[in-house]
């Protein structure tokens, strides 16, 4: 059995210019001690996917799917219930930046509130315990007496990784954990949750706009346009081999340090908007390789190999072009 | 070839709070610390450092939007600071800047239409339909519809893309020479985002620009720049011709960006590098960069090294370089 699976999982927003369709029918699972990487441009729903596993989807509703932690299905559990799951056995890192922190509480107390919601401990231990988590992600555990204005960037981040590993989670969800980071302190960022990973054996969701980082930090990856999957496989797999058009886009569009090209090849067109997604397959605008038959028909799941699945009528016949 | 810009010993302070009420021991926070540079007609400059670096004051102070607290700019041999009303003006004109943000550098309540005009009537360059013509001109050089339709859009109703194209197209819209763009992709997208530096690189062969280009992106900066110029703390400390500072870097500095951008492809190794301790704390008087070096000299904490010629057009301050 999977730590965790998501089975067709549709959600949408209401909003006054429609109904926006963020998720279209998304499976994914995630086994113990994996890290898999979501990746996409903006409005691809990837934020979506994270808060509907938590269930804090706002303004908007899950009308369909399943989504299993050991089994036991989440999606039908009444509030209450799911509260015990929610940052005790799923929890979040979000973007610091972002308002992540409450600005009028000491780092000490934060971590605290959140392991006495769902832990029976004396309030010295808990405050031990949030020092003993700053020591893990490498900041001065006597930061705890301090507010959040006081920390540099990349120590909130590494405050909110603290706050999300408190209550020794099963699954973690970073969502873009390292974006308005510098690169520098991205990179330590990145090396800190993949060693703590590993040390933990924590099972980790990966989100991030940024490929190149998800090469790095991710056993496997997701790629997703247009609230759908494109394609997933593992994360060697699918930069040596991707099938789909929009995978070989988005890895060409990356500026790499290795050799200089003369042009970055860039994707014609917008992202779609999701209160009217094209039609077939979600791609078919932007897509250079387009035939009638994407336009008119959704493509269904195949397997190239293993777990490398893409989602394109064309992905073998391109792949014995090469 | 001839510089179009020659910075010598730019300095930009600001006061730090504190220093007593007569403000005469009040300690002074240098943006940008004894910068010189120059910048050829042509040149793709790239300016490169993490945030506080000082990339954004140095651009500002090229167009002349904040004064200086000493060092001069010179752009075609006159010094911008001496410059009067008028004669700013005229060089206005031919100096332009994209911003960073395509969400709030355009008035959200005003057309397409009146955000490109702008320009055009503060330096009152003919009729309406002049305007009209060349505002349609600038559309298609960004490759943007000139629709009525379009042009009557607020900026609210376009993608992130298309508002980039569109402040791209009103720092054009005068045909300036040397624009300076202040991060112009970093909130886009990376299939946009590829598309802008295309459209960018296009637009310098039609209508020869010499651009400078602020980027946190070392990546970036390599595929689209000539020239590189690496800030931290304020300070220069390597520019040289792009393939030399990125083939051969000299500054530990340098060294230490190159190695934190993850590779675009898997690499097992990358994770088992040292990125690097994070102290911005100052070293006051030696080499600012001191507390982070992997490995620095006794000398590193008194002497403050200055920029010097390694290769020919290649400088670096760093003894150890």
């Amino acid at each position: 059995m999977s730590l965790l699976s998501i089975e067709n999982l549709k959600t949408h927003y209401y909003t006054d210019s429609g109904v926006v369709k963020a998720l279209g029918g998304v499976d994914l699972i995630l086994e113990k001690g994996e890290s898999v990487g979501i990746a996409g441009e903006s409005g691809c729903g990837k934020s979506t996917l994270a808060l509907s596993l938590i269930r804090l989807i706002k303004n908007g509703e899950i009308i369909h799917g399943k989504i299993r932690l050991e089994g036991q299905s989440l999606l039908e559990l009444p509030e209450k219930e799911f509260n015990r799951i929610r940052w005790n056995r799923i929890s979040m890192i979000s973007q610091a930046a972002m308002g992540g922190l409450n600005p009028v509480f000491t780092i000490g107390t934060q971590i605290v509130e959140g392991i006495l919601q769902h832990r029976k401990m004396k309030k010295r231990a808990a405050m031990a315990l949030a020092r003993e988590l700053l020591r893990k992600v490498e900041i001065d555990p006597d930061m705890v007496k301090n507010y959040p204005h006081q920390l540099s960037g990349g120590m909130k981040q590494r405050a909110m990784i603290a706050m999300a590993l408190a209550l020794e989670p099963d699954v973690v969800i970073a969502d873009e954990p390292t974006t308005a980071l510098d690169v520098v302190i991205q990179a330590q960022i990145i090396k800190m949750l993949r060693k703590l990973q590993k040390e933990m054996n924590l099972s980790v969701l990966f989100i991030s706009h940024d490929l190149s980082i998800l090469a790095q930090a991710c056993d496997r990856i997701m790629i997703m346009y247009g609230g759908k999957c494109m394609e997933s496989g593992d994360t060697a797999t699918l930069f040596k081999n991707p099938q789909h058009p929009y995978t070989r886009a988005l890895i060409n569009a990356f500026p790499d340090l290795k050799s200089r090209r003369d042009k970055l090849t860039g994707l014609p067109g917008n992202t779609p908007d999701m209160t009217n997604p094209p039609t077939g397959c979600c791609f078919h605008p932007r897509c250079a390789l387009v035939k009638d038959r994407c336009i008119s028909e959704q493509p269904v799941r195949q397997e190239i190999n293993g777990d490398h699945v893409v989602y394109c009528h064309f992905a073998k016949p391109l792949s014995e072009e090469n | 070839m001839d510089a179009i810009y020659r910075i010598t010993d730019l300095t930009k302070s600001y006061p730090l709070p504190g220093g007593g009420l007569l403000k005469k021991n009040r300690k002074v926070f240098r943006a940008v610390d004894k910068v010189s540079l120059e910048i050829n007609s042509g040149d793709t400059f790239g300016i490169v450092g993490e945030s506080g670096s000082g990339k954004t004051t140095l651009a500002r102070l090229l167009l002349r939007l904040i004064e200086p607290t000493d060092g001069n700019v010179y752009y075609k041999g006159r010094d911008v600071f001496r410059l009067n009303r008028s004669e700013l003006k005229k060089t206005r004109k031919e100096i332009q800047m994209i911003f960073q943000d395509p969400y709030s550098s355009l008035d959200p309540r005003k057309s397409i239409f009146n955000i490109i005009a702008e320009p055009l009537k503060v330096h009152k360059t003919g009729s309406l339909s002049d305007i009209h013509t060349r505002i349609v001109e600038t559309l298609e050089l960004v490759d943007l519809p000139t629709s009525d339709d379009f042009l009557s859009k607020t900026p609210g109703e376009i993608s992130g893309g298309q508002r980039q194209r569109i402040g791209i197209a009103r720092a054009l819209v005068l045909k300036p020479e040397f624009v300076v763009a202040d991060e112009p992709v970093s909130m886009l997208d990376a299939s946009i985002k590829a598309g802008i530096i295309e459209l960018m690189t296009q637009l310098k062969k039609k209508i020869n620009l010499t651009y400078v280009f602020i980027t946190h992106e070392l990546a970036l900066a390599y595929h689209f720049c000539n020239r590189i110029a690496v800030m931290y703390l304020g300070e220069v400390v390597e520019t040289g011709n792009i393939d030399d500072v990125i083939q051969s870097p000299a500054h530990p500095y340098t060294r230490l960006l190159l190695d934190s951008i993850p590779p675009t492809e898997p690499d097992p190794d990358w994770l088992d590098k040292r990125f690097g301790k994070s102290d911005f704390s100052r070293n006051a008087e030696g080499c600012k960069f001191f507390v982070r070096c992997p490995n620095p000299k006794d000398s590193c904490l008194h002497f403050r090294p200055s920029l010097s010629e390694i290769k020919r057009g290649h400088m670096v301050a760093c003894q150890l370089g």
